[in-house]
């Protein structure tokens, strides 16, 4: 027992609260910082030294500065984070192709409406030149609205393409960032220490990574994290990253696809592979929502071209052939491969081509014929698109979008709930909480204040020693 | 559980946000007095809203091919008034030209008179809308449907009336031909005629229209053409009659089985059974004869009164062919008066039933757009608690948040 060894107390205890400041210090910089988790100092008592009156107390040692976590809540923030913006995404561009299909009177089936009724006009008068007039503008007005639907999306398929692209770059970035931290993580396997800073920046990178593909994580022995993707295609081993490449389908080149190069072998993946992610919301779009809704719009126009210009070529317009003989209607539209996106009135149509007249011997005259303008006017309530009539169609189109916004917009919300759970859980177990470290910054000063108190006492327990020398 | 204080601050601040969506989506409701306005909001309601604007739609249209049609059917009902009116004043004339004491210039003079009454009949069968199409005319053509070619009137129709729409009946025109020029002749069941065309009748004899007694009994007779022949008495010079049959030849008997009877002018003749007719004036026994036949759906207005100025015009008419031709010509302008009347209530019919359409049609359109409301408006009472809700919670929340933003140990530690 000596006077020293009570310096020494003092001065490990002002160490130790010193190390806990400065790591509470690290805490309260560090409070807003995603993916930051709260470190602490680990101190454990020195062991006891030997006399022959018993073992005296070392003072204190600091261990080791260690973070909060907790393997499962970060792969569980991972995962829900990846769902979420997947449903997220999805529900993002539904609600972009739902303002596309416009409702009531700036829809397709009223103005389709439009445009039987205006047939009904000319059934009305039959040589009217301005009901004729009326059924040639609402007819335009259908096929221009036909095409812009069809626009809005086509580009809406060209931002889900150059989407996927962003989201291709952004992961090969993520991916290359992740393999170089391994790589820093496992240098520093000879150490006891833990790179507490690496690893948290580490876990956000994959959380990052997440929002755009899930992945499954497995740790390896030497600290580094292994990436896989779609069950078990490869991402991330060890220090080496397999890159993402986004490009056109083979058979449609509209269309965008993913895939990943592994050694040399490129496999594509779908939305049911990537399971979650951005990625997996944009494909899943894309190939269902986006197909389904274009698939429908190119039904009804092909439905409606065909029923009205076989009806037109069915009856007499006011035009006269060479010999004097009427000839039958024009095509009222012109339809090619591209569907409704290049629906248009027919080429040349004037008010005479309409062919309001029903074809027979018996009528002289097509002008005060109506019998096929009524037979068009008819064609509202036949069956002219896959066997439903055109309002029905359309409405189970509307019904349909409205169906798959419903449920994307309760998925969504379902899983960013659950991925906000998740991060709260996270959060409670590895955020930082001031009060906490407030309390604790107290708690440490007080500390180091009296072990400061212990070295001041030793001092003057040597100024008592030195005094007797004197 | 322990808070983290950066998750605490943005899960406050993401829920003050979906507060402030609410309230304002809450308002939104509110002001577009709509509560379903994408389809995501309710697909079922979305296509339910759909159909009704549609039905509602065609139902206008509906309304305006009805409005076509009354107009035109107003029009015809008073064209066929006008006809009516011009036919009675043609049979007055007849009724006024069958005056014996009438000399032959004074019949020219209601010739005259009934070829004027002709041609404004033509211009009443050939009269047209406003938009010029033909009230008479029939599907496919638009020239005059009726063309005088001297002799006679043709129509250059065919074909039927001009629908307005394949669902209700709104007729755009009148099957016209079946008024002017299809009506039933004689009196509509059998027609009687003088002569034959070959050797017409030399005599004053005349033959009335003629009726029906016993419909019945006319209807079961297996022949419906009959022939009157008259022989005179060489000695009194009274003159008898015979009927025959002209698909058996054989002469008709009478109960007794008597087959000739004696003559007197105007005694109704009713050896055939089921039917009565008169002849009267003095026939020739040498050769005139009197025809009954079946009535056939071919009077047409401007032929009968064509036959009948023609008769009338001739001076050396003795009065047999006057009486004749008067006879034939009122019986005639009485079908043809039939057959106006039946067009007129027809066409009267028809504007009773349009109005009906429009009532049904109406009721239709307001059906549609109940259901739109039912489906697609907002319950105001509803959206107004709604968005005072909303805005209660929001102000808590930023109350709340505001409050428990400032708490923190470190305003206690002082240095």
């Amino acid at each position: 027992m000596n006077p020293t060894s009570l310096l020494s107390l003092g001065a490990s205890g002002m160490m130790a609260a010193q190390a806990q400041l400065s790591t509470t210090g690290h805490n309260i910089a560090n409070a807003g910082v995603d993916g930051y988790s709260r470190q602490s100092v680990r101190a454990e008592t020195a062991s006891g030294l030997y006399s022959g009156s018993g073992y005296f107390g070392r003072g204190v040692e600091v261990r080791t500065v260690e973070r909060e976590v907790n393997g499962f809540l970060t792969d569980q923030v991972a995962q829900t984070n990846s769902q979420a913006s997947a449903d997220k995404v999805r529900n993002q561009m539904l609600g972009q192709l739902e303002s596309s299909i416009g409702t009531g009177e700036n829809g397709l089936g009223y103005t389709a409406t439009q445009l039987f009724n205006a047939f009904g006009d000319v059934a009305a008068e039959p040589a009217d030149a301005s009901a004729r007039r009326v059924v040639l503008e609402r007819a335009d007005d259908l096929a221009s609205m036909f095409r812009s639907t069809a626009q809005s999306m086509a580009s809406l398929q060209s931002g889900v393409s150059q989407d996927l692209k962003n989201s291709v770059a952004e992961v090969n970035n993520l991916t290359q960032r992740i393999a170089d931290l391994n790589g820093q993580v496992a240098a520093t396997r000879g150490s006891p220490q833990k790179p507490n800073d690496l690893l948290d920046a580490r876990d956000q990178l994959i959380k990052e990574l997440s929002s755009y593909v899930q992945v499954n994580r497995v740790e390896q022995d030497d600290g580094s994290m292994n990436l896989f993707v779609g069950g078990s295609q490869s991402l991330v081993v060890g220090t080496n990253a397999y890159q993402f490449k986004a490009s056109p389908d083979a058979s449609d080149t509209s269309l965008m696809r993913v895939s990943l190069d592994v050694a040399g072998v490129s496999r594509q993946l779908d939305s049911s592979t990537l399971v979650g992610g951005r990625m997996a919301g944009l494909l899943q779009f894309q190939d269902e929502d986006l197909a389904a809704a274009k698939t429908h719009l190119d039904t009804m126009a092909q439905g409606i071209t065909t029923a009205m210009n076989n009806q037109q070529a069915a009856g007499w317009s006011l035009k006269v052939d060479a010999s004097g003989q009427p000839v039958a209607g024009a095509a009222l539209f012109s339809i090619d491969s591209l569907g409704a996106l290049n629906m248009k009135v027919g080429a040349g149509m004037s008010t005479d081509d309409i062919a309001a007249s029903a074809q027979g011997a018996s009528i002289t005259s097509p002008r005060s014929n109506n019998a096929n303008a009524l037979a068009m006017q008819q064609l509202g309530t036949t069956a002219t698109v896959s066997g439903s009539t055109f309002t029905d169609y359309f409405s189970q189109v509307i019904a349909d979008v409205g169906v798959r916004v419903q449920t994307a917009t309760s998925r969504a919300d379902v899983s960013s709930s659950l991925a906000s759970d998740a991060q709260q859980q996270l959060g409670s177990v590895t955020g930082v909480n001031l009060d906490e470290e407030a309390a604790k910054l107290l708690h440490f000063q007080q500390s180091y204040q009296a072990a400061a108190k212990v070295l001041q006492v030793a001092q003057k327990v040597f100024d008592t020693l030195i005094s007797l020398g004197s | 559980m322990r808070v983290s204080t950066a998750y605490s601050f943005e899960s406050s601040v993401s829920a003050l946000q979906r507060r402030q969506e609410e309230m304002s989506r809450a308002q939104q409701q509110m002001t577009t007095g709509k509560r379903v306005e994408r389809p995501g909001d309710d697909p079922t309601a979305a296509a339910q809203v759909e159909r009704a604007l549609v039905e509602e739609s065609r139902g206008r249209s509906m309304l305006r091919t009805l409005d076509a049609s009354r107009n035109v059917m107003t029009l015809t009902e008073s064209a066929l008034g006008d006809a009516g009116d011009l036919a009675q004043r043609a049979r007055e004339a007849l009724v006024a030209a069958g005056n014996g004491g009438y000399s032959g210039s004074e019949r020219l003079t209601m010739a005259n008179q009934l070829k004027e009454l002709r041609n404004q009949l033509f211009a009443v069968a050939n009269q047209q809308d406003g938009a010029g199409n033909l009230l008479f005319g029939r599907q496919g053509n638009t020239s005059g449907p009726y063309v005088d070619n001297g002799s006679s009137v043709t129509s250059a129709a065919n074909g039927g009336g001009l629908a307005g729409s394949n669902v209700e009946n709104l007729p755009l025109s009148i099957d016209g031909p079946q008024v002017w020029l299809q009506v039933g002749s004689g009196n509509g069941v059998f027609e009687t005629s003088a002569g034959t065309s070959a050797t017409p009748n030399t005599g004053s004899g005349w033959v009335s229209a003629g009726s029906v007694t016993d419909p019945s009994a006319w209807n079961a007779l297996a022949s419906h053409s009959y022939s009157v022949a008259f022989t005179q008495d060489p000695s009194t010079g009274a003159l008898s009659y015979s009927v025959t049959d002209d698909a058996t030849g054989s002469a008709m008997a009478d109960a007794n089985g008597n087959t000739s009877f004696a003559y007197q002018s105007g005694k109704a003749i009713t050896v055939v059974p089921g039917i009565s007719f008169a002849v009267s004036g003095t026939p020739d026994a040498s050769g005139d004869s009197f025809h009954v036949g079946e009535s056939t759906p071919d009077l047409n207005v401007f032929k009968a009164l064509d036959r009948a100025v023609a008769a009338l015009s001739n001076p050396n008419a003795n009065n047999g062919q006057v009486m004749q031709a008067v006879n034939a010509g009122i019986s005639d302008m009485d079908q043809v008066l039939g057959s106006f009347q039946s067009a007129r209530a027809m066409v009267g019919e028809t504007l009773n039933r349009l109005d009906g359409v429009e009532s049904r049609t109406g009721g239709r359109i307001l059906a549609a757009q109940t259901t739109r409301s039912n489906v697609e408006d907002v319950d105001m009472v509803q959206a107004i608690s709604e968005f005072t809700n909303r805005q209660t919670s929001y102000q808590a929340a930023l109350q709340s948040y505001s409050m428990v933003q400032k708490l923190s140990l470190f305003n206690y530690i002082s240095g």
